[in-house]
């Protein structure tokens, strides 16, 4: 094949020609970029010990039961309300800061699938290596 | 260089960017950043073709954001590049929607009624990249894309179809449409 009509070589002379492309400040772009990953990285670090948080103040309220019976502290008017609002303030926070969690940065701590990842990685470096020890034998 | 030289770096290159895009599903921040570096002028190139530069820019930003935010959801490693022109896709044509909805209703026109039909030789349009570049800026969006899909990309036409979400007869004939327009610009622009 003719270099100068392979893709590769097609598409640098395009790039080329647009000026926009050629004098952006790529490595400027890469940092902001870096830190706007780091930025949401760290919302979805506050956002999933937000959602613990609420969920373990949720669990909480259970044997709160079990304390405010045995100290008899029904009788004081205030505690009932108190306790079901915190009971249902948790479970609300605990709704939402799941359900975006799940929709807008679960994907983002993700690891579940790291260790076969890193088993396909295995093999495919093995055949890359293959490839570069074939290539280098013609 | 021969045509099988040539297979086996497309096979090499394809498998090394397989191989970055499972690391950087695992969260490698360095094969993430070697996949920014690989696409980041041609995203960029895709993204002028919808935009002014100062807005492409910022659209390249949200680009990779959302790339980053769904890597680990891709599910098949080997259909990045696609995958990936898909995201700047939606996120270009979204951008057109908040901008107005006249520019919304022309990205969706596509005056093909206007172009006559005659066929064109990809490597002749492309003989004078020059002039493409120039005829490209003349079109209008969705052939604009589609040309930039096409050249820039090498994209095969299922693959153009799952970028712009259109069946592949849609993207069979807007490609006609859109090539023959650019030939006639690109021959008025040479004089002839």
């Amino acid at each position: 094949m003719n270099e100068t009509h392979s893709p590769a070589f097609q598409r640098e002379q395009l790039l080329a020609q647009d000026a926009a492309t050629s004098n952006f400040n790529y490595e400027e772009f890469r940092m902001q970029l870096q830190n706007r990953i780091s930025h949401l990285e760290k919302r979805a670090r506050q956002l999933q010990k937000a959602m613990w948080i609420s969920a373990g103040v949720l669990i909480l309220c259970f044997p709160a039961v079990l304390v405010i019976e045995g100290f008899r502290l029904t009788e004081i008017p205030w505690v009932l309300p108190l306790w079901s609002g915190i009971g249902m303030l948790s479970l609300f926070l605990a709704a939402v800061f799941s359900g975006i969690y799940s929709s807008r940065y679960r994907p983002l701590l993700k690891r579940a699938q790291y260790d076969l990842q890193l088993s396909m990685i295995t093999e495919l470096q093995a055949q890359v290596a293959e490839i570069n020890r074939k290539l280098a034998e013609r | 260089m021969t045509d099988t030289d040539n297979k086996m770096s497309d096979h090499d290159e394809a498998l090394t960017e397989k191989l970055r895009v499972m690391q950087a599903q695992a969260r490698d921040e360095a094969a993430f950043q070697w996949l920014v570096q690989q696409y980041e002028r041609r995203l960029l190139y895709y993204l002028h073709r919808f935009t002014r530069p100062a807005e492409a820019a910022d659209l390249l930003q949200d680009v990779w954001l959302r790339v980053y935010l769904k890597l680990p959801d891709l599910k098949a490693p080997e259909a990045f590049r696609v995958w990936l022109y898909k995201i700047a896709h939606d996120v270009a044509v979204n951008q057109l929607r908040k901008k107005s909805r006249r520019e919304a209703a022309a990205f969706q026109r596509v005056d093909e009624a206007e172009v006559s039909a005659e066929s064109v030789d990809d490597v002749e349009l492309l003989e004078n990249i020059e002039l493409v570049h120039r005829a490209l800026q003349e079109l209008s969006v969705p052939h604009r894309e589609i040309l930039t899909l096409r050249f820039l990309e090498d994209l095969e036409l299922n693959e153009i179809a799952e970028v712009i979400s259109c069946s592949l007869g849609t993207v069979k004939s807007r490609l006609h449409y859109a090539r023959t327009a650019l030939l006639k610009i690109v021959k008025e622009q040479c004089g002839e």
